[in-house]
C-alpha cells in the first residue's frame, strides 16, 4: 500500500502553517457525512502547497444546494464541485425499491446526476468531479445477479458506465474512480461500518486520505499539474541482471528467468508512452551497449522508436535528468525518475528535488502494483495528438547532442581514479577465468572458450601466458575485467595474442590501450619483437572489428601486428595497482 | 490497573489526537470541556484507546459513553 500522512496528521495540517502557493475553491456536496473527506482534502492539499477554501453543502444538502439558485453553493462560486455519491446510501436507497422498480434504479439515478450536471453548467463554470459506487456484495440473486437487470451488482455496473458517458458528454464533469480504489485496497480498508454506524463516513479513517488523493490528484491535473515524463534506468529495473556483464542473450526479460516482471514494467512504460508519456532513458551504461537490447533483444517491448531521450553513460544520474530537462524543457516537477538502486535513487532525490522518484519495494515483482498504486500520471484530457508527442521529442533531443559538448570525457575519465590490479593465471581465479571465456562474446577477439583443465594446463605452460586485469574506482570494484592470454612463437620473438576478453561495462575507459602498454612491456621483459593480434569475426563480436586498428597494430596477411620497438605509450587514465 | 492509572493513559492518548498542549481528564469531564474533543476526534480518540489498550468497544457502549468516567468503567470491566 501506498504510504500516506495518516488522517491524523492530515488533520493536524491545518492547524500548521505550511507554505501556499495556489488556492482553490472546493464545494463539496454529498449525501453521506464530507466533514471527514473535507479534512483529508484540505490537509493533503496543504502538502502540495495548495490552500482549498471549502464550502460544504452539509448532510445530504445535494439536491437543495443545486436545484436551489439562491444556495451558499452558488454564491460560493467554486473552482471545483465535488459530489461525492455515498456507496452505502446508494445501495439502500436500491434496496428499498420493490423488486418490479430495481431494474431502473440506476437509470433513474444517472437522470438525477444528468439534471445536476446541466443545472450546475446553466448557471456556473466549474468542474464538476463526481465519485462512482462500490458494489456491494448483497447475494440476494447470488451469482444469477449478473443475468438479472434487478441485482445490485448490475444497476452498481449501469450506474458507472452511465457516469462515464456523463463524463464524456460534458467536457467539465471527471470522475472519481473510488470503485477501482475500492477494487485494489479491498473492502476491509476502505469500509469502517462502526465508523459508518456512528459518524455517517463511508470510509475509513485509515482510507480516508487514499480517498481525498484521489479528489487531488484529479484536481491537480485540470489546473495543469502533472506528470510528463518517464525517466527509466535499464539494468535491474527493465530487465533483470546487467546488460554489460551478462550480454544480450542473459539479461532476464520475457521467458528469460525472471523476465516476465520486467516485461510487464515494460508494458506499462509503453501503455504510458502511448498516451502521451514521454520516455527517456537514464543509465550508467555505454551507449551502444545499452542500446543493444532495445535494438537487438527479441523479448524487448520498448524499443529505440519509444525513447525520446536516451542518455547512456558514466556520468551522474543528476547530470543526465539535468540534461534530459533542457531537452525536453519541461518542469521537473513534471518527470518521474524510475531506478532500483536506491544509492542512485537518493542522489537524485537531494539534488533535483522537485522530480518525483517512487521508493521502489525491494521485491522487484512488486515494483508494478506499486507504481500503479501511486496513479502517477492522472491525466484530465486525451487526443490522438499526445501520441505523436514522442517523435517530436526525440527530433528536439537529436539536435541537442550535437549541441552537447564532449570535452568533458577526459576530465572525467581522470576523475574517476581508476586503478587496475595486474596478475598472472592462477589457480584461484581459474575458475572465474574459464568462466569468462566461456561466456563473454561481445568484446572477445577470437572467442576460444576455455574449461578450467585448459586454464590449468596454461598455468603450467612455457608457451602461454594468461593475465587478467581486474579495476576499481570511486564507485567501487568490478573485479577481473579482461584477460588476455599470449602464445610465444617463433621461438619467442612472436607473442600472438590468443585471447583478449574485456568486460563491455569497462569501455572506454581507455582499459584497451593500459593492456596494450602492459603487453608492450612484457613483450620487452621477454625479448619478443612483436605481438600479433587477430580479429576472428562472429555475429556477436563487431564492437571489437577495429579493436588492433584502434591501437596502432597494423594489418598484414589477416593478422594485426605491433612492432615493440616502434610503440609510442599511449595515454590512459588507469593507474597500476600494485598492492 | 486502576482508574487513576487509565486517566493518565487517556490523557495521554487525548494529547496525542488533539495536540493541543496538556489535557487534564477527571471522570466527570466531557467533550464540552475539552477543546478538540468534538464529533469530529471523538470516534478517532475512541479507536486511539482501543489500539492502545487492546480492546474493543462495542458501537452500543460509544453511544453510551457520557463522560470519561463512563468510558473509564468500560475499561476496567473489560481489562477484568
Amino acid at each position: 500500500m501506498t504510504q500516506l500522512s495518516s488522517f491524523k496528521q492530515l488533520r493536524l495540517n491545518l492547524k500548521r502553517n505550511m507554505d501556499i502557493n495556489k488556492t482553490f475553491k472546493v464545494a463539496m456536496l454529498g449525501d453521506s457525512a464530507t466533514q471527514f473527506l473535507a479534512i483529508a482534502l484540505r490537509g493533503i492539499a496543504l502538502e502540495s502547497k495548495i490552500k482549498i477554501e471549502i464550502l460544504e453543502a452539509g448532510y445530504n444538502q445535494t439536491e437543495f444546494s443545486i436545484l436551489n439558485f439562491e444556495s451558499d453553493y452558488y454564491k460560493f462560486s467554486p473552482d471545483y464541485t465535488i459530489i461525492l455519491m455515498s456507496s452505502p446510501v446508494w445501495h439502500d436507497k436500491f434496496s428499498k425499491n420493490a423488486i418490479e422498480d430495481k431494474d431502473q434504479f440506476s437509470n433513474q439515478e444517472l437522470e438525477q446526476i444528468k439534471l445536476y450536471v446541466e443545472t450546475i453548467n446553466n448557471k456556473i463554470q466549474t468542474n464538476i468531479i463526481i465519485s462512482n459506487i462500490q458494489y456491494e456484495f448483497d447475494f440476494i440473486f447470488g451469482n444469477y445477479s449478473s443475468k438479472t437487470n434487478a441485482s445490485s451488482i448490475y444497476q452498481t455496473t449501469n450506474f458507472n458506465i452511465g457516469l462515464m458517458k456523463l463524463s464524456q458528454a460534458f467536457k467539465n464533469v471527471f470522475i472519481s474512480d473510488i470503485a477501482s480504489l475500492r477494487g485494489l485496497y479491498g473492502q476491509q480498508i476502505v469500509f469502517d461500518p462502526r465508523l459508518y454506524a456512528s459518524t455517517k463516513s463511508d470510509f475509513s479513517y485509515e482510507f480516508l486520505p487514499y480517498v481525498a488523493k484521489n479528489f487531488m490528484d484529479i484536481i491537480l491535473s485540470i489546473s495543469g499539474t502533472f506528470k510528463k515524463c518517464l525517466i527509466l534506468d535499464l539494468d535491474n529495473t527493465l530487465w533483470g541482471g546487467i546488460i554489460g556483464d551478462d550480454g544480450l542473450e542473459n539479461i532476464q526479460i520475457g521467458d528469460i528467468g525472471i523476465g516476465a516482471i520486467y516485461s510487464s514494467i515494460q508494458l506499462w512504460a509503453k501503455n504510458l508512452k502511448e498516451r502521451g508519456i514521454i520516455l527517456a532513458i537514464c543509465s550508467k551504461n555505454n551507449e551502444s551497449t545499452a542500446k543493444e537490447p532495445f535494438l537487438k533483444h527479441p523479448d524487448m517491448i520498448l524499443r529505440l522508436e519509444d525513447i525520446s531521450v536516451f542518455v547512456a553513460n558514466w556520468g551522474t544520474k543528476s547530470e543526465n535528468i539535468n540534461y534530459i530537462h533542457n531537452v525536453l524543457n519541461i518542469g521537473f516537477d513534471s518527470m518521474v525518475f524510475l531506478d532500483d538502486n536506491p544509492f542512485e535513487r537518493e542522489l537524485v532525490k537531494s539534488l533535483v528535488p522537485e522530480i518525483t522518484v517512487p521508493e521502489l519495494p525491494s521485491e522487484p515483482s512488486q515494483y508494478l502494483p506499486y507504481l500503479r498504486s501511486l496513479n502517477l500520471f492522472e491525466v484530465s484530457s486525451f487526443s490522438t495528438e499526445d501520441k505523436n508527442r514522442t517523435i517530436k521529442y526525440q527530433e528536439e533531443a537529436s539536435r541537442q547532442k550535437i549541441k552537447q559538448s564532449f570535452n568533458n570525457a577526459s576530465d572525467f575519465l581522470k576523475d574517476l581514479n581508476m586503478k587496475s590490479k595486474i596478475n598472472k593465471f592462477d589457480n584461484f581465479n581459474s575458475p572465474r577465468i574459464s568462466q569468462l571465456t566461456q561466456r563473454s562474446n561481445q568484446f572477445n577477439l577470437r572467442t576460444v572458450r576455455y574449461n578450467e583443465s585448459d586454464i590449468t594446463n596454461i598455468i603450467n605452460s612455457d608457451i602461454y601466458t594468461g593475465i587478467t586485469f581486474s579495476l576499481t574506482d570511486r564507485f567501487g570494484e568490478y573485479g577481473i575485467v579482461a584477460l588476455v592470454i599470449l602464445e610465444s612463437q617463433n621461438e619467442g620473438k612472436n607473442l600472438f595474442i590468443d585471447t583478449w576478453i574485456m568486460s563491455c561495462r569497462v569501455l572506454k575507459r581507455t582499459l584497451e590501450t593500459f593492456v596494450t602498454n602492459e603487453l608492450i612491456l612484457f613483450a620487452k621483459n621477454n625479448k619478443a619483437e612483436k605481438l600479433i593480434g587477430e580479429y576472428i569475426p562472429t555475429p556477436k563480436n563487431i564492437i571489437v572489428k577495429d579493436h588492433y586498428k584502434n591501437l596502432g597494430f597494423r594489418e598484414q596477411d589477416n593478422n594485426w601486428i605491433l612492432d615493440i620497438k616502434e610503440y609510442k605509450q599511449r595515454k590512459c587514465f588507469i593507474n597500476q595497482n600494485k598492492d | 490497573m486502576n482508574d487513576k492509572d487509565i486517566l493518565r493513559k487517556l490523557e495521554t492518548i487525548f494529547e496525542d489526537i488533539i495536540e493541543d498542549g496538556t489535557v487534564l481528564l477527571t471522570s466527570n469531564t466531557t467533550a464540552d470541556d475539552i477543546e478538540g474533543w468534538d464529533s469530529l476526534t471523538h470516534m478517532e480518540i475512541i479507536t486511539a484507546i482501543e489500539k492502545e489498550l487492546n480492546i474493543q468497544f462495542t458501537s452500543l457502549e460509544i453511544g453510551n459513553f457520557q463522560n470519561i468516567g463512563d468510558i473509564c468503567s468500560t475499561i476496567l470491566q473489560k481489562s477484568e
